[in-house]
């Protein structure tokens, strides 16, 4: 029981961390794409753009990791 | 670093002014300023000078040229050999003495020489990719043509009908008889398997009436050239045919011959197009000039390395007729002040980030070195691994050969190279600390590894709280150790630490530099915070003994900071402050994406092993190639942006000011 409460905490925080950054990124990147094809020289801003929501996926992952790791009785 | 900049007035006689613009565009340190935007009693008593018609109908004949030379340049293939530096600057020098009109006689020749070749070439290229449309229905089309033998009287049609409507064909038969009563001929075969051609054969008079009913029913004609569509079938495709195949030979023909002028005339050309750029270049430099009464005026900002030399050079060329002084910038003019970087070679290549932001601010420091620190830092330690390593610094090898056989000429490209060459190497000596060659591959050569698979410390450094020993080679995947998870994690925050700790230091010096007493506090408040963070932290996790100490201590830091930043920025600063916590812990992001990386890595392993030994060998080291070659591109992707973005979000928001004028000198065409 235990074990699948920590197998279900794990795929919660990966799980939910990137469905929050693929829909920032969705709206992101279409924003950017809009952007650059007014100005292509935004370039560098867009990729930059697109890759702060991923702070949110980089830790849900670490923390998935963390909890992955537990074991039960901990 | 930023190059010192001197603001400079030349001063001269008029009658000069052309020679001391050829002058300065040949030494090419001179960043010119328009004299119309400037205002101030210094520059009231002077008038921008102006075009003359004569200098006018110069400067149109000379782009005349200009785009007539580019224009055969653009159609000549570059020679293989590499232009010699020395002969093109021989080749320009020799432009300097002919007038226009010879240099336009010149460009005439080389346009009577080419245009016919040119044009020559165009014609058979437009008509061979004409006919090559033909190719498939010429193949299809003509063994059934050669069976028809048309007379005078008669014409014909060619269709392709699909295989599943072959039905139509009987159909067209029997309305085709119809309507010619009975004057005609179908001849049709399978030309492939999902294709039939069809020849109808029929008096000239219907012709009419047979193309409205073909209209009619929507069969496709196969349509020939219109020059060919008066000929029987089989002449027309004979014609195409025997056309198709003499065209290639003239065409090698042709370029071999444009070849041979490219050689002769390649460094001619691209010698003519700086020159001409150049004067162009000078000529439209004109309005940005003064003039009072005899003398012009020309201002702007050079290296301050090279004023005496020019000033010299000025001196001695013009025997004192022009003079160069070095002014005091006022205030709004150091707002103006032009920026120039001039880093060492290993911190240059980093330079590549001013292309996704504008360089520096005149006056403020410049953060390439901290970006030439860092940005290998971050990278090789979420991309460490040997292995990896070796085979990023095979690509460096690769991209470089490009370069020397001149396959791209962007810049990015060269310097990204550079970037990565840097990266690998940083990439390498983590990977040595991880002990990681394509990931576990070594572990399990040596056996390292226990039997729940974790790894085996070879020299013991010390133990962490729960007694497990750390050390060489440094485990990243430290699941069962959160003791060891927790000591990766405050090494992260450590590079975090220094790393916005680095920025918030240029931001205060930047600071004191500039006698901003607010910006200075500001930034001493942020560093004030993040110290306090820590001592707390550094005696929770570390000293415990301190604990009771070092906790207040670090909150009235922290708190102090907050405040001072919010003394500083406003409002807007003390919160900045408080959520430089948040920026901090966005370095995790460090271990997070290494760990990722290491874990791809080990499955790759983990699955070509399982395909067990044998000829299968084979297929399992295909299969831990293709992921491993899927996380090296993954490795190189995300790294780089998160180690751009930490240094651009993290670091660079907390002092960068960003320049608006770049130091572009007035200076001779580099040829190409």
């Amino acid at each position: 029981m235990e074990l699948g409460l920590i197998a279900i905490g794990a795929a919660l925080a990966i799980g939910l961390s990137a469905l929050a950054t693929g829909w920032s990124q969705s709206k992101i990147g279409a924003a950017m794409a809009g952007a650059l094809a007014e100005k292509p020289e935004l370039a560098g801003n867009a990729i930059i753009m697109i890759a702060i929501p991923e702070t949110m996926v980089v830790l849900g992952f670490v923390i998935s990791f963390l909890i992955t790791g537990l074991k039960p009785g901990e | 670093m930023l190059l010192t900049m001197s603001k400079v007035e030349i001063v001269g006689v008029k009658t000069l002014f052309f020679q001391v613009l050829e002058v300065l565009q040949d030494l090419g340190t001179l960043h010119l300023e328009d004299i119309t935007k400037k205002r101030g009693p210094r520059y009231a008593d002077l008038i921008p000078m102006e075009m003359d018609p004569a200098l006018e109908e110069e400067r149109n004949l000379l782009q005349n040229l200009a785009m007539r030379n580019n224009a055969i340049l653009s159609e000549l293939a570059p020679p293989d050999e590499k232009i010699n530096r020395a002969e093109l600057e021989k080749k320009y020098n020799s432009f300097k003495g002919k007038t226009l009109g010879e240099i336009s006689a010149m460009v005439e020749e080389e346009e009577k020489a080419t245009r016919e070749l040119l044009t020559y070439k165009n014609e058979l290229e437009v008509e061979l990719s004409r006919l090559s449309k033909y190719e498939p229905i010429i193949k299809k089309v003509y063994p059934l043509a050669s069976k028809v033998t048309a007379t005078e009287n008669y014409t014909s049609i060619a269709l392709l009908i699909e295989e599943r409507y072959k039905q139509v064909l009987e159909y067209i038969e029997k309305e085709l008889e119809k309507i010619t009563g009975g004057q005609c001929e179908v001849f049709s075969a399978r030309v492939d398997e999902n294709t039939h051609a069809a020849i109808l054969v029929f008096h000239r008079r219907y012709s009419e009436q047979v193309h409205n009913f073909l209209a009619a029913e929507n069969v496709n004609q196969v349509r020939l050239p219109s020059e060919l569509a008066d000929k029987p079938y089989d002449e027309a495709l004979k014609e195409i045919e025997t056309r198709y195949q003499e065209i290639p030979p003239k065409l090698k023909k042709v370029r071999e011959d444009l070849e041979e002028i490219s050689n002769k005339w390649y460094t001619t050309l691209v010698a003519l197009k700086d020159y001409l750029a150049d004067r162009i270049q000078s000529l439209e430099a004109i309005p940005k000039f003064g003039q009072s009464g005899h003398v012009f005026v020309i201002t702007g900002w050079m290296p301050s390395d090279k004023v005496e030399e020019t000033r010299r050079i000025l001196e001695e060329r013009f025997e004192g007729k022009v003079e160069l002084t070095e002014e005091v910038p006022s205030h709004d003019e150091m707002e103006e002040a032009p920026t120039a970087l001039r880093n060492p070679g290993a911190v240059k290549p980093f330079e590549f980030i001013y292309m996704l932001i504008k360089p520096p601010k005149y006056g403020h420091i410049d953060p390439t070195f901290l970006v030439a620190i860092f940005f290998p830092l971050l990278f090789g330690f979420m991309l460490g691994d040997m292995g990896y390593a070796l085979v990023l610094i095979g690509v460096v090898f690769l991209m470089k050969r490009m370069l020397k056989k001149r396959e791209t000429k962007s810049i990015f490209f060269g310097l990204f190279a550079n970037v990565l060459l840097i990266c690998s190497i940083s990439s390498f000596i983590f990977g040595l600390l991880y002990f990681e060659f394509f990931g576990d591959l070594l572990f399990r050569l040596f056996g390292w590894k226990d039997a729940a698979g974790h790894l085996e410390v070879q020299w013991v450094w010390g133990y962490t709280a729960n007694g497990k020993p750390f050390g060489w080679p440094l485990e990243r995947i430290a699941q069962a150790n959160p003791d060891m998870f927790k000591l990766l994690l405050i090494i992260v925050i450590i590079i975090g630490v220094l790393h916005m700790g680095g920025a918030l230091l240029i931001g205060l010096i930047d600071g004191i530099r500039h006698k901003d007493r607010k910006h200075a506090i500001e930034k001493a408040g942020y560093l004030l915070f993040i110290l306090g963070l820590v001592v707390i932290f550094g005696s929770l996790w570390g000293i415990k003994s301190a604990k009771g100490v070092a906790v207040p201590l670090g909150a009235v830091m922290s708190l102090v900071g907050i405040g001072m930043a919010g003394y500083g920025g406003g409002f807007g600063g003390g919160l900045e402050a408080a959520l430089t916590f948040g920026n901090l812990l966005s370095y995790a992001r460090l271990y997070g994406i290494g760990l990722a990386s290491v874990i791809l890595a080990e499955v790759s392993n983990e699955l070509g092993a399982e395909f067990g030994g044998g000829a299968m060998v084979v297929l399992g080291v295909v299969v831990a190639a293709l992921l491993h070659t899927l996380n090296i591109a993954l490795g190189v992707l995300s790294p780089s942006i998160q180690s751009l973005r930490l240094n651009l979000v993290e670091s660079f928001t907390k002092f960068y000011k960003e320049s608006d004028v770049v130091y572009k000198p007035f200076k001779r065409s580099g040829g190409e």
